[in-house]
């Protein structure tokens, strides 16, 4: 398993908890967002969460891109650099 | 009135829309600089062949897009077939197929979305044949600014304005044919039952804007009406849901409309700084409809927002569905909702609602009473009027009534049936009773599952599931359960002797990929454990009856699933036994309001 950044891991299990009460711990890369077991809705709000945390905005179109929390990061990553 | 009609005449009224846009920025265009902009578009589309009647596909997330892009096709004289963007996180190759199928079944010629959009839209021009141009509003946008305004076309009332594909089950979509009058007929029914008041009216929404309650409940009954509407975009709302009665709040709004589990998640979500800020006193009208409506999500919401100023009595039930263009019942806005407590064994054992006096029996909100020209009975399964209390299949007759399903002779035969008098009723397919002409709404006569305002078909859910590895074809049941605020799915299979240990996940897995469902169970039985029917069919309901009692497992049938799922169905059956109304299912696909 490939590690995301403590920062985002911490980003990730945070958002998770505040969306849907759960408490994941920790997120590998490879895991699948839609296997969470979280509805479509709280998916969504987490994402919003995220985004909220760290001042950026996904589009309707990559976030039909994202299957795993590495695609996620990536995408974050990619945003966060272009903004900084 | 025609709906083009409509559109002329806001050129001389005063008003407008406001839109959100996702990026946090607002815009707001006056009625006279829509309907002007809703012409030019006109000409645009005009000029790019498009024809009186053609259908023309939406996929368009901004609201303000949305809107613009649907006038100026009716102002072309074109049919509009509003489409839902992509709306969750990966599942692409889904989505395009389920895409495909509406704009096949709508036969669209041309779709409309945006420049975003359009990257990922792209194969849809390939699995839908009669499909011959993507083109983005964004050169839509350019194109109009230099265009003259498009003439008036000239319109029937019973030509289409558009067809309303009811979202959720995508295998066999079905479009509503919404003409002119039904449409305009529907709206000065809705709203005048809340008396809507140009003067003092201000709709807040953040519903999907190709679905009925979003389009026609925010976007075309106070166009006709000339009501100021401020909107923001879905997505935005469900990635923060405060932003709805912030907005609200920011813009005092005097009308705004929700699924109950929306009403349920700001109730969870609202930090009480959220609620100090937060002035709701200006709400009239705050509507519950498109999924079951529970009496304690309202009651906890009324409770919670009373710190912030909102009026209990404005919280207003209602029922509806795209067949009957949009609403088919409201609470009148001065009465305070009833909530109806009835005997279980008398309604389970004979379809009959008796009161009980104490709190121990089934809760059913009132959603009030049908419009004026319209009327409501409740019929048995073989079209028998029912009296006062008797529960039966809701059916409606009057000028609301949409111009059946779109090239499907078959289907519109079977939910719009002409009676003895010549009059034609929609069959609901919902089950409910009468007291005193107040409609009151107990469950569904189909196998429908209604998750977050979305309908799925189960039995699209349980062919899926059949791939599963494992899996004996023709064993799977999916049923509706009744959840906090909203339904939850529960599977139930059988497996063929030795399963992979991974059944149960792998179940989860593909509804999750495929219907982004997140089951509340999945029970695997052995062979031989479902219910049938002696000539062997699958029984819905028996299954659901008897998960619900415990019996499928203690029967001596194994269960595979991981122990985490055993926990989770051992305090699903505890649940079981507070739940209060066993909501069945629609036969047609469409949403309820």
């Amino acid at each position: 398993m490939s590690a995301l950044s403590q920062e985002l891991n911490v980003l990730f299990v945070d958002a998770i908890r505040q969306v849907s009460g759960k408490n994941i711990g920790n997120v590998a890369a490879e895991q699948r967002i839609a296997e969470l077991g979280l509805d479509s809705v709280s998916v969504m709000e987490m994402v919003g969460t995220i985004e909220e945390k760290l001042g950026v905005q996904l589009s309707d179109d990559e976030l039909t891109k994202i299957n795993t929390f590495g695609d996620l990061a990536a995408l974050l990553g990619k945003l966060t650099t272009k903004a900084a | 009135m025609s709906f083009v009609r409509a559109i002329d005449r806001l050129r001389t009224a005063s008003g407008g829309f406001t839109f959100l846009h996702a990026d946090g920025s607002e815009h707001t265009l006056s009625y006279p600089e829509i309907a002007e902009e809703a012409a030019r578009r006109a000409a645009v589309l005009k000029a790019r062949g498009v024809r009186q009647g053609d259908r023309i596909a939406l996929v368009l997330p901004d609201p303000q897009d949305f809107v613009l892009s649907f006038l100026g096709v009716v102002y072309a004289g074109a049919v509009a077939v509003p489409m839902y963007p992509p709306l969750s996180l990966g599942k692409l190759d889904q989505y395009l197929d389920s895409s495909a199928r509406v704009v096949s079944a709508a036969g669209a010629k041309l779709l409309v979305t945006s420049k975003q959009v359009e990257t990922i839209l792209w194969p849809v021009l390939q699995k839908a044949p009669g499909l011959r141009d993507l083109y983005t509003v964004e050169k839509w946008n350019e194109a109009a600014a230099s265009a003259a305004p498009a003439a008036a076309p000239a319109v029937s009332m019973q030509d289409l304005v558009f067809l309303q594909f009811t979202s959720g089950s995508t295998a066999d979509p079905k479009g509503v044919r919404v003409t002119h009058q039904s449409l305009f007929d529907n709206c000065c029914a809705l709203l005048s039952a809340i008396d809507c008041d140009p003067a003092i009216d201000m709709g807040v929404s953040w519903l999907p804007l190709y679905h009925d309650m979003g389009l026609i409940g925010f976007v075309l009954g106070p166009l006709i009406f000339k009501i100021s509407c401020t909107f923001i975009p879905t997505v935005s709302f469900i990635k923060r849901p405060a932003l709805w009665l912030d907005t609200v709040s920011r813009k005092k709004g005097t009308i705004t409309f929700a699924p109950n589990f929306a009403y349920a998640l700001v109730e969870k979500r609202a930090t009480p700084e959220q609620l100090a800020k937060w002035d709701l006193s200006s709400v009239r009208v705050a509507g519950c409809g498109a999924e079951p409506i529970q009496a304690e999500t309202i009651a906890r919401f009324t409770e919670k927002f009373a710190t912030a100023k909102f009026p209990a009595h404005a919280l207003m039930p209602a029922y509806g569905m795209a067949e009957a263009t949009l609403a088919v019942a409201f609470n009148p806005v001065t009465k305070p909702f009833v909530v109806d407590v009835i005997d279980k064994a008398a309604y389970r054992d004979h379809k009959i609602a008796k009161p009980v006096k104490d709190g121990a029996g089934l809760s059913i909100v009132s959603c009030g009473y049908t419009f004026a020209g319209h009327a409501l009975r409740i019929v048995d399964d073989h079209g028998k009027t029912l009296g006062e209390r008797e529960v039966g299949e809701i059916i409606m007759a009057g000028p609301s009534l949409a111009d059946g399903y779109h090239e499907r002779a078959d289907a519109t035969a079977q939910a719009f049936r002409r009676g003895a008098d010549g009059t034609t009723w929609l069959y609901t397919g919902d089950l409910g009773y009468l007291v005193n002409g107040e409609l009151f709404i107990c469950g569904r006569k189909k196998d429908l599952i209604i998750i977050k305002g979305r309908n799925y078909v189960p039995q699209a859910i349980e062919w899926t599931l059949e791939q599963v590895d494992g899996v004996r074809k023709g064993n799977v049941v999916a049923f509706a359960v009744q959840d906090d605020s909203s339904e939850s799915a529960v599977v139930v299979l059988e497996a063929r002797k030795n399963p992979p240990p991974t059944i149960a996940a792998d179940v989860r897995r593909l509804l999750n990929e495929q219907y982004a469902i997140v089951p509340k169970d999945v029970v695997v039985l052995a062979p031989g454990q479902l219910p049938k029917t002696s000539s062997g069919k699958l029984q819905r309901q028996k299954t659901k009856t008897m998960y619900q009692a415990g019996t499928l497992l203690v029967q001596g049938s194994r269960a595979f699933g991981s122990s985490a799922s055993k926990v989770e169905l051992a305090s699903h059956l505890f649940r079981s036994l507070r739940v209060k109304v066993r909501h069945r299912i629609k036969q047609i696909v469409s949403a309820n309001h």
